[in-house]
């Protein structure tokens, strides 16, 4: 087990690489999209501050869920002093322990796919996140978007086509 | 595309899936099928459902609260002084090097450096923090250029250069102006809010709120401006004034747009209200508001426990901890402009059209009656 001894460029790489998928992660225990980018925050100040002792034992993204996860059960844990819920703070801390910290649930995955979709055209774009994310059918997009059932289609299709060609060996 | 990709695409694209429905035998018999395009297709096509769960972080923002909160810049420095500390004390106390070293010093000193900061030209519209707490929002593709944090607050004026569009908010200093200039133009301001924009020669501005001075370098011309004036400026002759003249009054109405209940409670509850996730659609508008903090239902029975509201509503909780709103109606005798939710908590009644007419000096098909 070495040192990694981080600087500040391949910090910020971690930073890019893994802080969107921190959020995610937090956010799919906590369902509370502020609080989950407080903790990511967190996460990342701490591993600055232990840049220069840090040891990666299996990978740094490994260490950084871990490092999250351990910040959320801290930030429930100082809660419960301040608050009488403790009913609350049981359930809250039972649904953490229970997550499998090496494994993303897919986050990543579906980061890449957020990152295709994000260079797919305007249009495009916007027609398949109102499908995907959404959830409204074709119909509904081409009333909201006065546009054509058929248009909508076609723009799905080509979202898919220009998606494959994007995601090439990255799923 | 060929024929076949289509029809693939086709299947994929009108939900169906084949776990639950087998291909069509025209795409399974066709000698030319592929089976790994057909799975890649699919394997895009339901990884793209996680993203109803996926959301995007503010990353410039999340990097400079966690750069500000690990003090990485500092660290930067530190560094560096760090470095100077390990070189050898021979090497150090060697003439040649305390020649260096005093050339560096020297150079340190006296070496002309950039003393201001000029913002990268952003895609998106993004906010920038100035160092007297005051903030500008860019549009996309406008940059301002200021002194460095001490120097910019040194200055006897507060100095920004704009190239492109800006909002500023404005902290106000009596003791320091806030002066943003342009390449013909400028404005001068102790504390306020307002709009700027330079397009080549062309320059725009709106006063949002308190007072500001627009003014010609070239020729000095000057014009005080209130909130809601503009100005035009082509980038000669004389500055075009706008002054702003009170909009007329909403039309009468029985209901309460759904727009305008929202906009009473994202005033009120705004930390609940997600933004840009209203849409309406078949005459129904699906707000999300997060639940974390509040009930959105305990909210709408505040407002309908006012006799001037009456509320229907019918919701239903969203996979996400969010409620969605599928129907909302609310009837009123009139809607005031401005009315807050603050001004229901605090009992005061919606007014009518009439009484509003009144306040304005506004009569129908003649405008506002000046005294």
């Amino acid at each position: 087990m070495t040192k990694v001894g981080l600087d500040t460029k391949s910090y910020r790489k971690l930073f890019d690489e893994y802080y969107n998928l921190i959020c995610n992660y937090l956010n799919s225990q906590t369902r509370d999209w502020e609080l989950s980018q407080e903790i990511a925050q967190k996460t990342f100040v701490k591993l600055w501050e232990k840049r220069e002792d840090i040891s990666f034992t299996t990978s740094a993204k490994s260490y950084l869920f871990q490092s999250a996860r351990n910040t959320l059960i801290d930030h429930f844990r100082a809660r419960k002093n301040f608050t009488t819920h403790s009913e609350a703070y049981t359930e809250q801390m039972e649904q953490v322990t229970e997550i499998s910290v090496a494994d993303d649930g897919g986050m990543a995955v579906t980061e890449r796919i957020s990152w295709a979709v994000d260079q797919l055209k305007p249009k495009t774009r916007e027609i398949f996140l109102l499908n995907k994310q959404e959830g409204l059918t074709y119909e509904e997009i081409a009333d909201y978007m006065k546009i054509s059932k058929r248009t909508v289609e076609y723009n799905m299709k080509n979202a898919l086509i220009r998606l494959r060609e994007l995601l090439k060996d990255k799923i | 595309m060929s024929r076949l990709e289509d029809k693939i695409l086709d299947f994929i694209v009108s939900g169906r899936s084949v776990r639950s429905e087998p291909l069509e035998k025209d795409i399974l018999n066709d000698p030319a099928f592929d089976q790994d395009l057909f799975n890649d297709y699919q394997k895009i096509w339901d990884l793209a459902d996680g993203l109803k769960e996926h959301k995007q972080a503010n990353l410039d923002e999340a990097w400079q609260a966690i750069a500000e909160e690990a003090g990485i810049a500092e660290e930067e420095e530190e560094d560096e002084e760090g470095e100077a500390k390990r070189v050898p004390l021979w090497r150090r106390l060697s003439i040649a090097a305390s020649f260096l070293v005093l050339v560096g010093a020297a150079l340190y000193f006296f070496w002309p450096r950039d003393p201001y900061i000029i913002t990268p030209m952003a895609d998106v519209s993004s906010e920038i923090n100035l160092p007297d707490g005051s903030v500008a929002t860019l549009e996309a593709g406008s940059s301002i250029r200021y002194l460095k944090d001490a120097r910019f607050l040194e200055d006897t004026a507060r100095l920004v250069y704009l190239t492109g569009e800006a909002i500023f908010n404005v902290e106000y200093d009596p003791d320091k102006p806030f002066r943003v200039e342009t390449e013909l133009t400028s404005i001068d301001v102790l504390g306020t809010r307002f709009r700027y924009k330079v397009e080549g020669r062309y320059s725009e501005a709106e006063n949002m709120n308190g007072q500001v001075e627009f003014g010609v370098k070239a020729d000095g011309q000057k014009q005080v401006m209130n909130p809601g004036d503009v100005v035009k400026y082509p980038g000669e002759g004389k500055i075009e004034f706008i002054e702003w003249t009170p909009p007329p009054p909403p039309p009468p109405t029985n209901n309460i747009r759904v727009d305008d209940l929202m906009h009473i409670l994202s005033e009120r509850f705004q930390e609940y209200f997600i933004p840009a996730t209203s849409l309406t659609r078949r005459n129904q508008t699906v707000l999300r508001v997060n639940l974390n903090l509040k009930d959105l239902e305990s909210i709408l029975q505040d407002l309908n426990a006012n006799e001037d509201v009456n509320v229907n509503y019918s919701l239903y909780r969203g996979r996400n901890g969010y409620f969605q709103v599928n129907s909302i109606e609310a009837k009123d005798i009139g809607l005031m402009p401005d009315y807050t939710y603050n001004d229901f908590l605090a009992g005061l009644k919606y007014k009518t059209q009439e009484e509003i007419n009144n306040e304005t000096g506004y009569v129908e098909g003649k405008g506002y009656i000046n005294e």
